[in-house]
């Protein structure tokens, strides 16, 4: 029976996950509302920074990312791969920091996930628990490794990372242009003995072709080998692996392309817990910058997920593209430049670049991108 | 066709329950506490303004802390001083930190109080909710 006065709409909304939702979004709302009213007439220190501006900062991260989240989910990755590369090549915020953040970032878009890929059936927590065996502990050495090089590499090693990074997301940006062809349904031939042991598989229900899949898993020590590696990129970059986790799942594990994408959030969420404490011990997590950016990837998280699953499209592909060659030129020019290879480059080749992308990014949205390698570009 | 109705396993749901509940308590702290760092920023352990002064300047973590509160006073500096705004939030991020590590060991006990009793999966959640417990005491840590 409905209660009096609340519509079934209505009801759906004060039920989970609107009701938490609803929330959290109005907390933000009201907090934001607050440190604008407090950092009115505030004295500032001598060296220091304005309230009002560190109010504007704070509000400016958790808008970009609140997006980033969006994205991410509706271009099927996590936060972390946008995140890291973004702010290092164009804030002046030092490498260790954002990295350290950028864990933060990936791991609360996979937690905040968790939960309903549980619920649905897709994801499996047996092959999160013994994959994050591998990923959590590549990721706990590869923390420390970025770390312990920090501490001894100074200008130099900022403008290597950066280097190293830009070529890294430059790849990945041509990976998910061309190379990102990935077989839905692995066929898993022989089960090895000790994948046979585990029983891992479980039964999920495929609405696209009205189907319930029952699926095997094959390869599973050097699965979790290869998770170790993955974990251990993660770890060091502070980025998500869920370009990595997923084709390493549905490759070398066999499962299909859906339960990978799933179960990588709840890998990378399991796992970053691990990764992420040398960065908070050290020192790297500092709470004020990184609170906007977690509120972000939590709340961002739960609306791509809610409401805008249902508008996945080709162009958020493009866009994520596109945002990964602009950045991978920033981070090779930031790179370069504190590696004094050359001097700062001039805002205006900055814009230029900027306007080629945009313009290459709007042709391949509405299918006017001239044929590249004889390939054709798909609508 | 109306979609079938298949029984997921109890320990899975226990997990996704208790880190999807967690992250959302975590989030929510770190919306709230930083009203009471910057209302209060004579109670916090690192001064905002400098905070954000030395960040945007490109410093290191290190100096970072120099400048705004003379030193990293470790990662748990939360416990000493909850009643400033910037430990809240350091308590906040550390829950969602941690919550993977609860959601396991809840799992962990799913596993065994379940009909067959999976003892393997128990231990393998187990150990992982271990690994994060030392991860988060710092069994090897460094300075930045």
């Amino acid at each position: 029976m409905q209660s009096i006065g609340f519509t079934g709409k209505t009801q759906k909304y004060l039920r989970s996950p609107w009701l938490e939702l609803g929330i959290l979004a109005l907390s933000v709302v009201l907090s934001y509302i607050a440190l604008s009213l407090i950092s009115v007439g505030a004295t500032v220190p001598e060296g220091g920074m304005a309230l009002a501006n560190i109010v504007r900062l704070m509000l400016g991260f958790f808008v970009l990312s609140f997006a980033i989240a969006i994205i991410a989910v509706l271009a099927g990755i996590g936060g972390g791969v946008i995140y890291t590369p973004l702010m290092m090549a164009f804030t002046p915020v030092n490498s260790l920091i954002i990295r350290a953040t950028g864990l933060i970032v990936a791991m609360f878009n996979g937690l905040v996930s968790s939960g309903p890929f549980m619920k649905s059936g897709v994801g499996n927590l047996k092959l999160a628990i013994i994959c994050t065996l591998g990923y959590g502990l590549g990721g706990f050495a590869g923390a420390q490794g970025a770390i312990w090089v920090a501490g001894r590499m100074g200008l130099s090693g900022e403008g290597t990372i950066r280097l190293i990074l830009g070529g890294i997301v430059l790849a990945l940006g041509l990976y998910f242009l061309w190379g990102s062809k990935k077989t839905e349904w692995p066929e898993v031939k022989k089960v090895d003995r000790f994948s046979a042991k585990l029983k891992i598989p479980q039964a999920f229900y495929e609405p696209s072709i009205d189907k319930i899949i029952n699926y095997s898993v094959k390869n599973l020590p050097l699965g979790i080998l290869a998770m170790f590696g993955i974990g251990l990129i993660s770890g060091f970059f502070g980025m998500g692996a869920g370009w990595a986790v997923v084709p390493g799942l549905s490759m070398i594990v066999g499962v299909p392309l859906k339960v990978a994408a799933v179960t990588s959030h709840v890998i990378i969420g399991m796992g970053d817990c691990m990764t992420v404490w040398p960065y908070i011990l050290a020192g790297a997590i500092i709470p004020l910058f990184v609170a906007p950016w977690l509120v972000g990837q939590v709340l961002g998280g739960m609306v791509g997920a809610q409401v805008l699953i249902r508008v996945r499209s080709q162009a958020i592909r493009y866009i994520l593209i596109g945002i990964m060659c602009y950045t991978s030129f920033g981070l090779v020019t930031d790179g370069m430049t504190k590696l004094k290879l050359i001097t700062a480059v001039n805002s205006i080749i900055n814009i230029i670049v900027l306007v080629v992308v945009l313009a290459v990014v709007a042709l391949a949205i509405v299918g006017k991108l001239p044929k590249l390698g004889g390939k054709r570009q798909d609508k | 066709m109306k979609k079938p109705e298949l029984e997921q396993p109890r320990p899975q749901l226990v997990y996704g329950e208790f880190v999807y509940w967690l992250s959302i308590i975590a989030a929510l702290i770190c919306t709230i506490a930083p009203i009471i760092a910057l209302a209060f920023p004579q109670g916090d352990i690192l001064d905002p303004h400098y905070l954000f002064s030395a960040l945007w300047k490109g410093e290191a973590p290190n100096i970072v802390w120099q400048q705004a509160t003379g030193g990293f006073p470790g990662g748990h500096f939360w416990l000493r001083n909850l009643s400033s705004g910037d430990a809240i939030i350091q308590f906040g991020l550390e829950l969602g930190c941690c919550c993977a590590g609860v959601g396991l060991l809840a799992a962990s006990i799913s596993y065994l109080s379940q009909k067959p009793r999976s003892y393997g999966w128990a231990i393998a959640a187990l150990v992982i909710a271990i690994l994060i417990g030392l991860a988060a005491a710092g069994i090897y840590q460094q300075t930045a």
